[in-house]
Formats: C-alpha cells, sequence, structure tokens
C-alpha cells in the first residue's frame, strides 16, 4: 500500500495510475480481511496488533484518497494532476465528502466558507 | 566512514543482532539474530529493524514515528553508541565489512519494558524537575505585541532549542548510569534554554533547583552527551555553562 500510494497516488498523479491504485487496493482490502496473520500474541505493547489495526484503517483511507483524488479533475494544492494541470474554480472549488456505501464509497461535495483570504491564482 | 555514494548499486550483506527481552515470556534478555540481504548503504538502522518487523518476526518491538530524526522516538545503542535508528545509515557502520556487523540495543539506564522500548518516566521526571516551561508573570507588552528579544540574547541559547528528547544523551552517561537520581544531561539542556532566555524570568529557581546534590555537579565532564545528541547540541558545554552560572550568580 505504502509503495502503491507513492508511486501511483502521490502529489503528481495521473488518471491511469490512479484508476490502476484503486483496483489493487481493492484487492488488498479483500486480503487484508482474509489474509492477515499477527506473530505477536502478547498484551504488552503489541504494536504488532497496533500496526495490523492501522493498517486496515490505512487501506480504507488509501482508498477514499484515491478515489477522491480520481474524480477531481483539475489540480489545486497539493493535488497536481499532470492530465489537468490547471485550477478550476467553476467546477471544483468545493470540499469533497466521501462516505461509505457497502462495499462502495459514495462521494458529495460542500461549498468553500470564502470570508477572509480571495482564492487567487499561485504565481510562484 | 565509507563515502555514502548514492544511486551506485552497492549493496551488502547485513548480520544484525537486535537485544530481545518480553517479560511477559522470557526468563531473560535474548539475542535475535537475523541475516539481511540487498542493503543500501543509505538505508538506516530503522530500515533494517522494519524489514525484521514486517518481514521475519512480527513481535520485535520498538518506538517510532517520523523516521526522519525530528520526533526523538527511536534513540537506541547502536554498535555501543547511542544514536536515532533513523539517522544512522548503514554506510556509516560498514567498517570497510561486508557482511556488515550491526549490533542494536535498548539505551541504558532506564527499565527495559518489551525489546527496544524502554520506561521513559524516569527520564521525564527529570526533565519535570527543572520547570522546563517559560516563567514571567509580567503583563504582556500595551502595545498587544510579543515580548521582544535582540537576535545576541536569542543566540545565547539557540542551540539547547534543538532539543528533541530523545533521551540519547541521558542514557549515554556514565553518572546517570551509576545514579538515576541525577537529573542528568537533557533535564539540564531544557534548563538551559529557559535559564539563559532573556524574557523568561525564573533563571534563580532553576540555578537553584540545579545546585543540589543531583544537579549539576553530578556531571564529570565526560562528554558521551555530546557525542550522543543526533542535533548536535553542545551538550557538556550547555552544562558547564549552567556550572559556571552556578558558580559566578550571572547569567
Amino acid at each position: 500500500m505504502q509503495k502503491l500510494m507513492t508511486a501511483k497516488v502521490g502529489v503528481f498523479r495521473m488518471e491511469d495510475g490512479m484508476a490502476d491504485a484503486l483496483e489493487t487496493l481493492r484487492e488488498l482490502r479483500e486480503a487484508y480481511a482474509t489474509d492477515l496473520a499477527i506473530d505477536d500474541k502478547g498484551r504488552r505493547f503489541n504494536s504488532d496488533l497496533l500496526e495490523a489495526w492501522e493498517l486496515g484503517c490505512l487501506l480504507e483511507l488509501a482508498e477514499v484518497t484515491a478515489y477522491s483524488a480520481l474524480m477531481r479533475k483539475e489540480s489545486r494544492g497539493g493535488h497536481a494532476r499532470d492530465d489537468y494541470p490547471d485550477r478550476d474554480d467553476e467546477d471544483w472549488l468545493k470540499h469533497t465528502l466521501c462516505f461509505r456505501d457497502g462495499e462502495d464509497y459514495r462521494l458529495d461535495y460542500k461549498p468553500v466558507v470564502i470570508d477572509r483570504y480571495q482564492p487567487k491564482e499561485r504565481v510562484y | 566512514m565509507e563515502k555514502i555514494q548514492v544511486g551506485s548499486g552497492r549493496e551488502y550483506t547485513v548480520n544484525l543482532r537486535v537485544r530481545r527481552y518480553n517479560p511477559e515470556k522470557d526468563a531473560e534478555p535474548w539475542w535475535g539474530e537475523y541475516t539481511l540481504e540487498g542493503v543500501s548503504p543509505t538505508d538506516s538502522v530503522l530500515d533494517l529493524l522494519h524489514q525484521v518487523k514486517w518481514t521475519m518476526d512480527g513481535s520485535l518491538t520498538l518506538r517510532r514515528s517520523c523516521a526522519h530524526g525530528v520526533c526523538g522516538s527511536d534513540a537506541m545503542r547502536i554498535n555501543g553508541a547511542n544514536a536515532l535508528a533513523c539517522k544512522m545509515l548503514v554506510a556509516r557502520l560498514t567498517n570497510g565489512q561486508d557482511p556488515v556487523k550491526i549490533q542494536v540495543e535498548p539505551m541504558l539506564g532506564l527499565p527495559v519494558l518489551k525489546d527496544l522500548i524502554v520506561d521513559m518516566e524516569p527520564f521525564f521526571e527529570h526533565y519535570r524537575s527543572v520547570l522546563p516551561f517559560f516563567i514571567n508573570d509580567d503583563p504582556p507588552p500595551q502595545d498587544g505585541r510579543e515580548r521582544l528579544q535582540s537576535p545576541e540574547d536569542r543566540e545565547k541559547f539557540d542551540d539547547t532549542t534543538k532539543c528533541i528528547l530523545c533521551a540519547a544523551c541521558t542514557t549515554s552517561c556514565p553518572s546517570f548510569w551509576a545514579d538515576g537520581r541525577y537529573v542528568g544531561p537533557a533535564a539540564i539542556v531544557q534548563a538551559h534554554r529557559f535559564i539563559y532566555d532573556s524574557r523568561d524570568e525564573a533563571y534563580e529557581e532553576r540555578l537553584g533547583i540545579l545546585a543540589e546534590q543531583f544537579g549539576v555537579w553530578k556531571c564529570r565532564t565526560i562528554f558521551n552527551c555530546t557525542n550522543a545528541c543526533p542535533r548536535d547540541i553542545e551538550v557538556t558545554k550547555a552544562i558547564a555553562e549552567v556550572k559556571m552560572s552556578i558558580t559566578t550568580g550571572k547569567v
């Protein structure tokens, strides 16, 4: 998961890579549910157990990240799409919300509240 | 020390020995021995420990968080000297040999809880004893801005602001090993950071605390702390400055 996310859902990302990543993440999610084993059976400082639990949470978040980023067809801040290099305030000046929907994820959006700082183009 | 050639493709075999102890099942500590192949000279000791934990024995237990020398979680004894596992690269440990021998143990002088994890509470108790926080009961400046300080005054304690409380210094100190009641270099570094801050007003109280029996005078200027510090703080020098202030009353 770590290698996959670094390679395909890093700061600079593309449609194909993220679609691949989503597919692999689904496989990893399934493997997590069926193939997981824990070496450390102890009760003291069991970081093996803790990391296994964290991995489950991270796999979920990785899917949320990849899916949300795949759908956001623009570049903004740390989300730099090589296939959509420009910011698109008309369609994408909005927060992404992601919900669990059975085995899938559903996206929704909510408007950004802008009070003090007006968005402007980054020129540096 | 070997020059690190990034991208040279050089790979080493590492014979890693790790001090293991799980009080739930081990009557006494033992050495875990692991052979790692294809190790790059730019791999850190933390990378090696991760490789063991993730591919060989998940029960190996250690603390780490940022993995980049900032959080101070993974100080340990590596080939006999304290260091952060995340900052110590294999290139610095090859000793011209392949296979490379690397030995990892928990820090000395604090009780081992499991494998490389020690009980940090005695360390933090000493830390708390020196009042490691800003004390100034005067009202803030009338103009509502911050308390000002000249660059020269800021410079006096610049070095000691770098401390990340990893405990590498305190657990490398023979005086601390000999008597755990010694407040230790890390706590003195933290006290130094406030004693020499012109905006702080409690230097007399802190100097009083460090003039006690288990304060700075337990330091015998051994310099292990300075050598151990992963942030290159001149720890022994900071302790000497505090000793000087206690003797002369000047800060």
